[in-house]
């Protein structure tokens, strides 16, 4: 049987309900733990903006003529990263309405769709760069988290805070040897591996 | 090309400034903690007129001392840690209030766990931490609306801690003439301080 057309229109639709944490079930898991919402639910937010920019090449020529350098992306993305990872921030989301409006609706533009256009546009050292400061808020952000003898967060308990610490020194760790492997026997290696320059 | 790109990473980059520092009071607040004492620090909030129910028994209302200043800590009394520890802060801080002439201040404890908390084991909280009646009321809301009414109006968080007691904040809150005027860290070395200087 063909697929209806309304069906992908209300698979999308579901999807990004279901991202955005607005449907009861997704939104209690998303928000109940600090681990879930930062290193589940803003990941996922920010996928869906930057799958966006990936793919419509409407969007690539409109950014094309605003970013060509893709800067402007990087410094709006990196500030709005920073923003999103504030105990702060992440606490007003889970009981303040407008802020978790706010969170849903930049998170994808400001954070997802900005990092991936200027990741787009820049060359390899540009790249290697945003790895590195990637890198370096995973681990900056979880050492804080995991040593911080108070409750950072007035919504997330201290193992909470301390657990999602570790799965951030983690996910550096994970994402560094990832990246390791792949420049060492990815396309970036020398062809000839005996000929010194 | 490059001009132009200059000139909008700049612009950029002074906006994202201006946002963050605009949403953390001036990168002074990067908890919601910190953002509260920030906020009422410049902005006193009004507080409605409690109604309370001491150790005593007896019904009281905020306004019952409108001419004093309240210090105000949010307890439950099978607290395991925190309150224990802001119980014996208390009696460090009453005995600052025996001394001088500071009569202007009055500490009160309440309890967020008003059907636990009866007036008996308030009493019992305030004994073992050597309390005395005169400068240290320990009270329960009188009910659920004033419960709900005095979290929403400090911007109090408590969630359940998963041992079947409570996480709250650890400030304490200054309550002058119906109105929440600063919120200190409990273990503020200055607390003796303001509270020789009638708060």
């Amino acid at each position: 049987m063909a697929a209806k057309p309304w069906h992908g229109a209300a698979r999308t639709v579901l999807t990004a309900l279901s991202v955005a944490g607005l449907l009861p079930p997704v939104a209690a898991l998303f928000e109940a733990s600090m681990s879930m919402h930062l290193l589940v639910q803003m990941p996922l937010l920010a996928i869906c903006g930057g799958y966006w920019v990936y793919r419509s090449t409407r969007l690539q020529r409109v950014l094309d003529w605003v970013d060509p350098s893709g800067g402007i992306a990087l410094v709006v993305g990196s500030g709005w990263l920073i923003y999103w990872m504030l105990p702060l921030s992440l606490d007003l989301a889970t009981f303040d309405p407008a802020m978790r409006l706010l969170k849903i609706a930049t998170v994808p533009v400001f954070v997802g769709a900005a990092l991936t256009w200027s990741w787009l546009r820049l060359g390899p050292i540009g790249r290697g760069v945003m790895l590195l400061e990637a890198w370096a808020i995973l681990g900056r952000m979880g050492w804080v988290l995991l040593i911080s003898p108070v409750q950072l967060c007035s919504n997330y308990l201290i193992g909470d805070q301390q657990r999602t610490g570790s799965l951030l020194l983690g996910a550096a760790l994970v994402s560094a040897i990832v990246v390791a492997v792949w420049a060492l026997f990815g396309p970036f290696r020398k062809p000839h591996r005996t000929e010194l320059e | 090309m490059i001009a132009r790109s200059a000139i909008g990473i700049v612009l950029a980059g002074s906006l994202v400034t201006a946002l963050l520092w605009e949403r953390t009071a001036g990168f002074s607040a990067f908890t919601y903690e910190t953002l509260r004492r920030v906020e009422v620090a410049r902005e006193p909030a009004p507080v409605s007129d409690w109604r309370l129910q001491d150790a005593q028994g007896d019904l009281v209302r905020l306004s019952d001392w409108r001419d004093q200043t309240l210090l105000v800590g949010f307890i439950y009394t099978q607290c395991p840690s925190f309150c224990v520890a802001l119980g014996s802060r208390y009696e460090q801080l009453q005995r600052v209030l025996q001394t001088g002439t500071a009569s202007d201040v009055r500490l009160l404890s309440i309890s967020i766990d008003p059907e636990q908390d009866t007036p008996a084991r308030l009493a019992a909280y305030r004994r073992r931490h050597g309390g005395l009646q005169a400068s240290w009321t320990v009270a329960r809301p009188a009910d659920a609306q004033v419960l709900d009414d005095l979290i929403r109006e400090t911007g109090l968080r408590v969630i359940p801690d998963g041992l079947g007691g409570f996480a709250h904040s650890e400030s304490l809150h200054w309550i002058r003439n119906g109105r929440l005027v600063r919120i200190s860290d409990w273990r503020d070395p200055e607390l003796e301080k303001l509270i020789a200087d009638g708060g």
